[in-house]
């Protein structure tokens, strides 16, 4: 399948402008693997509990078979969580270049999030109280038009992320 | 040579005051009717000397009241850049909105303010500030005279190094509806869903009607129960008959009062749509606001040789409300020109159309077909002949996908993408590549084996998604479209 003409011409971009797929992207902090390890631990446990509670004490008669299957189906899936986990924290990163800033993640389902500077209509800083508990941070970029067109870059310490957003706001006032 | 100075603070309308104390009841009712309702259904347990009509009195003496005070707070001017928007006496609320946010301006007139000669009027901005920004009385000719002030401003703005831009306004009717098209436009709706829609709520009317006449019709249910057991397929054939006429009907009705005597004006570098038998719409279309074009046909349509196009324009996103404008029952050559006139540049159309990779079938294939054909398998075991059934269904959801497959393409040039999809319908979507917001690169597990990916392409309005292509081909086109954005120094809205 070849591409049309017009295309392939303009394809010769200016060196600024290398294949995007090509270049490094900047890792998360390590810091928010744990923390999504730990919250699907705890998730584990709590879920866990929730089971019990229902099928020993508020019901007699839960089968015996029902009582281990549902325990081990839980360990099963947070398992697996945790592995997607650590299989997929290293694919996260982001990438800051001269026009633009990219966010990529997905470990069975990829995907790569590109918004122009001069298409980011503000920025902002956010920490949930988790995140200001373990001293993480994250940068949300606002585009027009819909939620489909924001991104959000977690697992940043809060320095970087503050960083991130003045040089992200000295670029788009230059646009302006 | 304005007439009206917009930059004295102005009330609304006199004579529209009533148009006010409307929309203001309507909004009190809206929040406390199920108070009324209880009124109304406990209004024996009142306290003495109180009865349903005083408290209902009280109530519209506030109402008034508040109404008047509302109205002689409310003031709009513009001062300088910004349009301000003054209202409140409890709470002083002050909107003021820079001219260049201002995303369009549309009036709207409904049977009571056509009755007093009055104009609602709409700002939409591309901040959050929303529906705030609504002025419900305006006498016509300061609601034009504000309209294309605000709507030219920003173009006055652009064309003001352009001497010879000229104040005269030509218009220039693009298409009109006649009620023979009307007529179309109804009978080539899609009726199974409105159909659908009766019988859901007509089902449930019926149903609470049959609680309330109980008795009165327990002495008949028998004989109407063996009626409706005897006629058997005839019944059944008669009912989906009879419901097809109504929706039918329905439709044609809906039709005619939204799209009665529809417009289609071309004023400079916008579309004007006015529209509307009890509401007349009025809806202005900067073609530099317009960022995606969308346009449908379907074998009704097809038949009469109709499409339909809607001008999507940026959300807000405070406003979920969708910010399209329609044209229905367009003939091709009307396609054709409003889609050569709103965007810039050529149209893609000579260009290769590059379709889906047929891997694309069993992602559809298998949500729509293989999922819901597997998930009753224990009643597969119990009843052995609904796996006829699951297998007509998976046969069905085959032949859906096939043409889901079929009609999912896109193609483009240097400025603009077309993305054509659909399955018995139809849809194509149209969008300028400068007006990109964000782009994004998918790929799943599966893809990535086969070396196929996804690309979202997302503008203001909404997104266009160009499925199942090659790896390589999606990169380029993502480098490139991005390229095109960031060197692009034309305004997106």
């Amino acid at each position: 399948m070849s591409l049309n003409k017009e295309f392939s011409n303009l394809v010769v971009l200016p060196e600024q402008l290398a294949p995007l797929e090509q270049q490094d992207f900047v890792g998360l902090e390590n810091k928010l693997k744990t923390l999504k390890l730990i919250s699907t631990a705890i998730m584990l446990v709590v879920v866990t509990i929730v089971f019990f509670v229902i099928g020993l004490v508020l019901s007699d008669n839960t089968p015996l078979s029902v009582l281990i299957s549902v325990p081990s189906a839980f360990v099963v899936l947070s398992t697996w969580r945790g592995i997607i986990v650590m299989l997929g924290f290293p694919k996260k990163g982001y990438l800051l270049r001269e026009q633009d800033i990219s966010y990529r993640s997905g470990l069975f389902f990829y995907k790569l999030t590109t918004i122009p500077f001069n298409r980011i209509q503000h920025v902002e800083v956010s920490q949930g109280m988790i995140e200001k508990a373990v001293g993480l941070a994250s940068v949300k970029l606002f585009t027009a038009g819909g939620s489909v067109s924001d991104l959000s870059i977690p697992g940043l310490l809060p320095d970087k992320a503050h960083q991130i957003e003045s040089f992200l706001l000295s670029k788009i006032s230059k646009h302006e | 040579m304005n007439k009206l100075d917009l930059s004295i603070p102005t009330r609304q309308e006199l004579r529209g005051f009533l148009v006010i104390f409307a929309f203001q009841a309507l909004k009190m009712m809206r929040a406390l009717w199920p108070m009324l309702i209880i009124l109304f259904t406990k209004r024996n347990n009142l306290p003495n000397g109180l009865t349903v009509p005083m408290i209902l009195g009280i109530v519209l003496v506030l109402l008034l009241v508040h109404s008047i005070l509302y109205y002689l707070n409310f003031y709009f001017y513009v001062e300088g850049n910004q349009f301000i928007l003054k209202k409140g006496y409890l709470k002083k609320v002050v909107l003021s909105i820079p001219l260049e946010r201002i995303q369009s301006v549309n009036t709207k007139q409904n049977i009571l303010q056509q009755i007093l000669n009055v104009y609602s009027l709409e700002i939409d901005t591309a901040g959050s500030a929303g529906k705030e920004l609504k002025i419900y009385s305006l006498s016509g000719l300061y609601a034009n005279e504000l309209t294309q002030f605000l709507q030219s401003h920003k173009e006055r703005e652009v064309e003001e190094q352009d001497e010879s831009a000229t104040e005269v306004t030509e218009e220039e009717e693009v298409m009109r509806l006649s009620p023979a098209a009307l007529l179309r436009i109804g009978i080539s709706q899609n009726h199974i869903k409105t159909a659908i829609i009766i019988i859901v709520f007509g089902s449930q009317i019926i149903g609470q009607i049959e609680e309330l006449f109980k008795q009165q019709t327990e002495a008949y249910s028998d004989s109407v129960h063996s009626v409706v057991t005897n006629s058997g397929v005839v019944f059944i054939v008669g009912l989906v008959v009879l419901f097809l006429i109504i929706s039918i009907l329905s439709t044609l009705v809906y039709t005619v009062i939204k799209y009665f005597d529809f417009k289609l004006v071309k004023q400079q570098k916008s579309y004007r749509i006015t529209a509307g038998l009890i509401n007349k719409r009025k809806v202005l279309l900067p073609f530099s606001k317009v960022q995606q074009l969308n346009w449908e046909t379907g074998p009704i349509k097809k038949l009469f040789g109709i499409y339909k196009i809607s001008f999507k324009q940026a959300v807000s996103k405070e406003v979920k409300q969708k910010q399209v404008a329609d044209a229905p029952g367009c003939l091709h050559h009307h396609i054709q020109r409003i889609r050569e006139e709103v965007f810039k540049g050529d149209l893609p159309d000579d260009g290769e159309k590059i379709y889906a990779h047929p891997r694309y079938f069993n992602l559809l294939w298998f949500w729509s077909g293989m999922i819901p054909a597997l998930l009753p398998i224990p009643l597969y075991i119990y009843e052995p002949l609904w796996i006829i059934a699951g297998g007509a269904w998976l046969l069905l959801s085959a032949l859906y996908c096939r043409l889901m497959l079929r009609k999912r393409y896109f193609q483009f040039n240097k400025s603009q993408i077309i993305i054509g999809k659909g399955a018995i319908s139809t849809i194509w979507q149209q969008v300028e590549s400068f007006k990109t917001q964000s782009v994004d690169f998918r790929q799943s597990f599966f893809q990535k084996r086969r070396g196929l990916a996804s690309l979202n392409v997302n503008n203001a309005s909404g997104k266009i998604e160009i499925l199942y292509i090659p790896e390589e081909m999606a990169h380029q086109l993502m480098n490139y479209l991005l390229y095109h954005v960031e060197t692009s120094r034309e305004e997106w809205m």
